[in-house]
């Protein structure tokens, strides 16, 4: 016995100390997480912003309006404030719409988030040939990093046990919590956030992309190698992405909303880029309009615009975002109300 | 399974539990069966396998047993040698080797197209192909007695702690601890054991996995990293793959020493050698020992003329860098190995360096810093996709590129220095890997502590799987 008391100081001793410098580092995040930039749940920072909005948008009570749902094409290329203002209407009108989103990735966010908490009576749904290609490698890395998120995981009960001990570590633990922020002291030291950090991700209240509005279309060598090579590398008319804008549409319909497809304007650039050219753009326009006709919704498209509207090919800037929002609103202003 | 993860973390706690609840015969089964487990969780499919090349190396053992012609004894042997290359050849090498040879036949123009399986590579067949056969080389020179006991040779063969990653095992050291009864661990075994796991721990997740993806940047991108970003990169990796590798072993180590199994030591400070020969003393001590027991010693060793022993140092290294991966920058690193002992052995004295010596301030600082320039350089061959990407990144160095360095990369890889250093400095004066156990209960409480934050701040990331589970 005379031996146990120095042993069991021994082996406690070291434990006190290591349960009160984590206790120590514990409160020290605590007291700074207020000037930490929020960790990722979701797989970029506009997402996270997006959702974060659209929570706050629904607890104010601003659900039952227009929203618009789309990759860039949309998240860029429409200003909500300019629908408002030029449709009259008074409901609530968000864009909704996640860069780079694929139509797998756009439905899963329409259902678990903009339908449940935002449950518009319109919902514009935009799209162009880039979502349909089934072979755009950087699309499909966004979806996997989009559907490998811990929110998505979380939301989908797809989690494994791990995921769960993290979830409740990052519920119960500050040090936990913001372990990834921690691991960028040069974000810490710049009390940068990651909406800032990602200068490009600038979200308007209203749910808009800004990145591309004040940039200007310079038909470069480098952005069309960056179209050829990726996005619409191999072009192909993915049936599973058409099978997921049907699913898109149809899930809209039954939470009981209008539902307007969009083939956004783009340039005739844009067209030329693709493999075959307007034979593989003509194709797309064929597989969209035949999903807006089986579904027997409203369908806009078609638009070649200059390039005056543009920032790049595809992407509209602040004038085509305006005119855009203009052309929906005469369209949709019957229904509005 | 891998050692950082949640599985095991339940896994090895179960078996320890109910292992030292039985006695020896059902130890080594309940051991088989884990290990089993362990191994099937990565891909049940190449069980089967371990387990041709367990019946194998043990049924060679019987036969060379009763065999006492010399001729039949080889032959025996050499089956053996047939089935483990054999296997280890066709499933790692064969999309190597007829690639090369198409590519040669098509030079000269002979139009060659044997054909290419993309065989997927068996996880650890490299380290359980050289375990068993340093126990048929073993039995063949008669410097072992076969056992008859298939249980306890199937254990030595896929003993979990060690199957996929090492540290290699060795026949006469380690089979007789599974053919006896073990001792339990005393408390002070005990603590070794925890201490070891948790610096294994705190090396892969908070030095290894820390700079992944720093490293991953440099080599990914070098034509757009400045000429100091690359070679933050290149440290970088050398730190990655060390932490990586030696934590691994030491959890290995750690988790052995609570079943009562000691394994061997399988680096010991190799970042503080002062030539490249003490390096190969010092780094994945126990494949180097196996090359220089089963390959460069049968092939004549020192024993001949200096030529025959340059000759045969320069082959074992390359056959070193091959096992790494079938892939033309493993034999190229091999070679640069090869080549450095050859030089070391014919113009210095350095090879004859007394590994052992106490590492100095005044004296060593200066050749451990050039012997760890030197590794860093082979290094790039070690981790660049192919030769001329590793071309192209010393290139890019060499090129002074302008430019910034990713202030996370350059934190992440001072502090990893700054951790390594100590860890290494501490061992290497007191001779044991353990030291730290052996310190008052509040410093070893503030190391303890050192080491847990870290871990709790590095974990949870992308997963990075162990770099030698692809060999």
């Amino acid at each position: 016995m005379a031996a146990a008391a120095p042993r069991k100081q021994r082996t406690i001793v070291p434990l006190v100390i290591v349960a009160i410098v984590l206790l120590l580092a514990e409160g020290l995040v605590r007291a700074t997480a207020s000037r930490l930039p929020p960790p990722l749940t979701w797989s970029t920072a506009e997402i996270q912003v997006k959702d974060a909005q659209i929570n706050a948008r629904s607890r104010a009570g601003l659900t039952g309006g227009v929203v618009f749902l789309s990759s860039s094409v949309l998240d860029v290329g429409l200003d909500p404030a300019a629908f408002a203002a030029d449709s009259g209407t008074r409901l609530p009108v968000y864009n909704a719409a996640v860069s780079g989103a694929n139509l797998e990735e756009l439905r899963w966010w329409t259902d678990h988030i903009v339908i449940p908490e935002l449950r518009p009576r319109i919902a514009v749904v935009g799209v162009s040939s880039r979502e349909i290609n089934g072979n755009d490698p950087q699309q499909t890395m966004g979806a996997h990093l989009f559907f490998a998120s811990a929110a998505v995981r979380h939301l989908s009960h797809d989690e494994t046990v791990w995921e769960v001990l993290e979830r409740y570590g990052d519920d119960v633990s500050y040090l936990f919590r913001y372990r990834k922020v921690l691991r960028d002291p040069d974000q810490i030291l710049h009390h940068s956030t990651p909406v800032q950090v990602q200068k490009l991700d600038f979200t308007s209240p209203l749910g808009q992309e800004l990145a591309l509005s004040l940039q200007h279309y310079h038909n470069t060598a480098a952005v069309d190698s960056l179209f050829q090579a990726t996005f619409l590398e191999h072009f192909e008319i993915s049936p599973t992405q058409v099978a997921s804008l049907a699913g898109l549409i149809a899930d809209l319909q039954r939470s009981g909303a209008q539902v307007l497809l969009v083939d956004v304007p783009v340039t005739q650039q844009y067209i030329d880029l693709h493999p075959a050219g307007s034979i593989d753009y003509a194709a797309y326009q064929l597989a969209i309009g035949q999903v807006a006709a089986n579904a027997d919704i409203g369908f806009m498209g078609g638009q070649i615009w200059n390039t005056s509207y543009f920032a790049d090919p595809l992407h509209l800037n602040e004038t085509g975002a305006q005119r855009l929002a203009g052309q929906l609103a005469t369209r949709l202003a019957p229904g509005l109300g | 399974m891998t050692f950082n993860s949640l599985q095991y973390a339940l896994f090895l706690p179960v078996v320890v539990a109910i292992y030292w609840q039985l006695r020896r015969r059902a130890q080594n089964w309940l051991l088989l069966v884990a290990s089993y487990f362990f191994y099937g969780v990565f891909d049940w499919r190449f069980l089967g396998l371990l387990m041709i090349s367990t019946g194998t190396d043990y049924t060679v053992g019987r036969l060379l047993e009763v065999t006492e012609d010399e001729r039949r004894r080889k032959l025996v042997f050499t089956c053996s040698l047939i089935v483990n290359l054999g296997i280890l050849g066709f499933f790692k090498y064969w999309d190597f080797f007829t690639g090369e040879a198409t590519r040669l036949a098509n030079h000269l123009g002979l139009g060659l197209s044997p054909p290419v399986l993309k065989i997927l590579l068996p996880v650890g067949i490299s380290f359980y192909t050289f375990h068993g056969m340093s126990y048929t080389f073993d039995v063949y020179r008669r410097h072992l007695k076969p056992t008859h006991s298939l249980l306890s040779f199937a254990v030595f063969v896929a003993f979990f702690p060690q199957l996929v990653a090492g540290p290699i095992g060795r026949a006469q050291l380690q089979l007789p601890q599974f053919e006896r009864d073990r001792a339990r661990p005393d408390w002070d075994q005990t603590k070794r054991g925890l201490m070891l796991i948790l610096q294994g721990l705190f090396k892969k997740v908070a030095i290894a996995d820390a700079l992944a993806p720093f490293v991953t940047s440099a080599f990914g991108s070098p034509g757009t990293t400045s000429s100091l970003g690359l070679v933050v990169g290149v440290y970088a990796f050398a730190l990655q793959i060390y932490g990586d590798f030696a934590g691994y072993s030491d959890v290995a180590r750690g988790s052995a020493i609570l079943l009562g199994i000691d394994l061997p030591e399988n680096f010991n400070q190799p970042y503080l050698s002062r030539t490249i020969t003490e390096f190969w003393r010092r780094w994945h001590i126990s494949l180097s020992n196996w090359l220089r027991d089963y390959l460069y010693v049968p092939l004549g060793g020192n024993r001949g003329s200096q030529w025959a022993t340059y000759r045969n140092l320069m082959l074992t290294m390359l056959i070193g860098g091959l096992w790494h991966g079938a892939a033309l920058t493993f034999v190229v690193w091999g070679g640069i190995h090869g080549l450095l002992l050859a030089v070391e052995r014919r113009f210095s004295k350095a090879a004859k360096l007394d590994a052992n010596r106490p590492w100095n301030l005044r004296t060593d600082l200066l050749p451990t810093l050039i012997t760890f320039q030197i590794v860093c350089v082979a290094w790039v061959f070690f981790r660049a996709n192919s030769f001329s990407a590793a071309i192209h990144y010393l290139g890019d160095i060499a090129r002074l590129r302008g430019g910034s360095v990713d202030p996370n990369a350059a934190f992440t890889l001072l502090y990893a220095t700054a951790a390594m250093l100590l860890i290494d400095s501490v061992q290497r004066k007191t001779h044991d890997h353990t030291a730290f156990v052996n310190w008052s209960p509040a410093t070893r409480g503030v190391f303890y502590a050192a080491l847990v934050l870290p871990i709790v701040v590095f974990s949870g990331g992308t997963p990075v799987p162990f770099i030698y589970f692809r060999f």
